[in-house]
């Protein structure tokens, strides 16, 4: 049966390597080939590359970094920053990556959804919502580089797989950075409503996290705080869902 | 000297990466002139069946490859869609044909009670079942899978490796000289290198 995924999250500025606290306060990290190198020996099941500046910088994630990483890369790498168009996907896709990452350009123009699926198949696109609650605690969409979004989150959630979208990675701004669990009732409110992959992502600081994250439906578990300031390996994450019922891919 | 078959859209840089890996002399191949000095052949694949099978009528790659293929018997590994395309039709296209290496139709993968999403995106256990393009990889080693279609084993019924996501399917398959694989070999960390070096040897 199909094992269940732990993927590391790697975040760019540009050209280093940062972590975010609640998509606001940053630590600088380094060199995005040493960490892509570093994770492909540990062989993690995938990596996903994402320039958190580019949309709002109006440009793209580096093309010389996608292909340096890339070629670090024996396992998938899903990169998002600043894609906008199906040329600047055919760029990335050219250059290494096995899936695309989308937020704020299908914020802005949903159809780039059903135009890039079905020029690169569904199972290229991945779609990266962030989500934080208001002041009345509920979950809404966050860009701090879209325009203004009109739609609720369900909405959104279920027009993203309806226009083709291969896989969901869900973002919870409020966990980001904290290390404090995921967002589970969020994870469990959008799992119920798609019928395509949801890779969830914020708040992971021990492996018992990723158990509950599973459990609340989510098919894969993305991380980047725990694997950059703990101990603990995307192996470990792996050994205890497969401990817990859910089979996952261990070197042997 | 191995043809890596660029599609247009294909993702040939990670099979170009795995070969430059394992040291293997490779040209990209976007017409039938760039077949001419190459002894195996690799289609890797991204996109839509329609599309792929367009742009090799298009190409003339279409013909050359079956040339090469079935009447020279040049080895060739095809990849994901690169897989799907030796086979007669997809449901997936509407418009075009396949290389017709294999008399059979790319279906689309079924859901069940058990499997509720697609595509089928992720790290799978595949049973070789004895296929020599297997050696040397432990049986039930898992593969990356990322797609919503594929070959059903009742069409095979053999010269084929399985995976199962709900139901069974085709994983793999090699047939004299022509080997498929649904799963991405180049993306299979160890044992997707083992697989592609032992094409290499074919």
């Amino acid at each position: 049966m199909l094992r269940y995924r732990v993927i590391p999250v790697v975040l760019l500025d540009g050209y280093s390597v940062l972590k975010t606290i609640k998509f606001d306060v940053r630590r600088n990290l380094g060199n995005p080939i040493t960490v892509a190198r570093i994770y492909n020996r540990r062989n993690v099941d995938e990596l996903i590359l994402l320039d958190i500046d580019a949309s709002k910088q109006k440009r793209q994630i580096d093309i010389a970094t996608v292909a340096d990483v890339a070629s670090e890369c024996f396992m998938p790498l899903t990169v998002g920053g600043g894609l906008s168009s199906v040329d600047e996907i055919a760029n990335v896709l050219g250059n290494g990556a096995d899936k695309v990452a989308l937020n704020t350009a299908v914020l802005n123009n949903p159809a780039l959804i059903r135009e890039s699926s079905g020029v690169f198949g569904r199972q290229c696109i991945v779609v990266s919502i962030d989500v934080k609650k208001d002041e009345q605690n509920d979950y809404q969409i966050f860009s701090h580089a879209a325009g203004r979004i009109d739609m609720s989150l369900m909405d959104w959630v279920r027009e993203v797989e309806s226009l083709g979208a291969g896989e969901i990675l869900l973002n919870s701004v409020d966990h980001d950075g904290v290390m404090c669990g995921y967002d589970l009732n969020l994870i469990e409110t959008i799992s119920n409503q798609i019928k395509i992959p949801l890779i969830v992502c914020g708040g992971a600081a021990a492996t018992s996290d990723a158990v509950s994250a599973i459990n609340g439906g989510a098919s894969a578990v993305a991380a980047a705080s725990i694997f950059h300031f703990t101990n603990i390996t995307p192996e470990d994450v792996k050994k205890d869902l497969s401990a817990n019922g859910y089979p996952t891919r261990l070197l042997i | 000297m191995i043809g890596v078959i660029n599609l247009e859209f294909g993702n040939i840089f990670s099979v170009c990466n795995a070969l430059k890996f394992l040291d293997a002399k490779y040209t990209v191949v976007t017409s039938p002139a760039d077949l001419d000095s190459v002894e195996r052949i690799i289609l890797p694949g991204v996109g839509s069946f329609d599309r792929g099978a367009r742009k090799l009528k298009v190409s003339g790659l279409r013909d050359a490859l079956r040339d090469k293929v079935l009447s020279q018997k040049v080895p060739i590994l095809g990849i994901c869609l690169g897989m799907q395309l030796f086979g007669q039709a997809s449901e997936e296209g509407e418009y075009e044909d396949g290389l017709g290496f294999v008399p059979h139709r790319v279906k689309k993968l079924a859901l069940t009670e058990e499997v509720v999403r697609l595509p089928h995106v992720g790290w799978n256990a595949v049973a070789s079942n004895g296929l020599s393009i297997f050696s040397n990889i432990p049986e039930n080693s898992c593969f990356y899978f990322v797609h919503s279609y594929g070959f059903r084993c009742d069409d095979f019924k053999k010269n084929m490796a399985v995976t199962r996501y709900g139901d069974q399917f085709v994983a793999a398959f090699e047939i004299d000289n022509i080997v498929g694989a649904q799963f991405h070999p180049e993306k299979s960390q160890t044992v997707g290198i083992k697989f592609i070096q032992n094409f290499l040897s074919k």
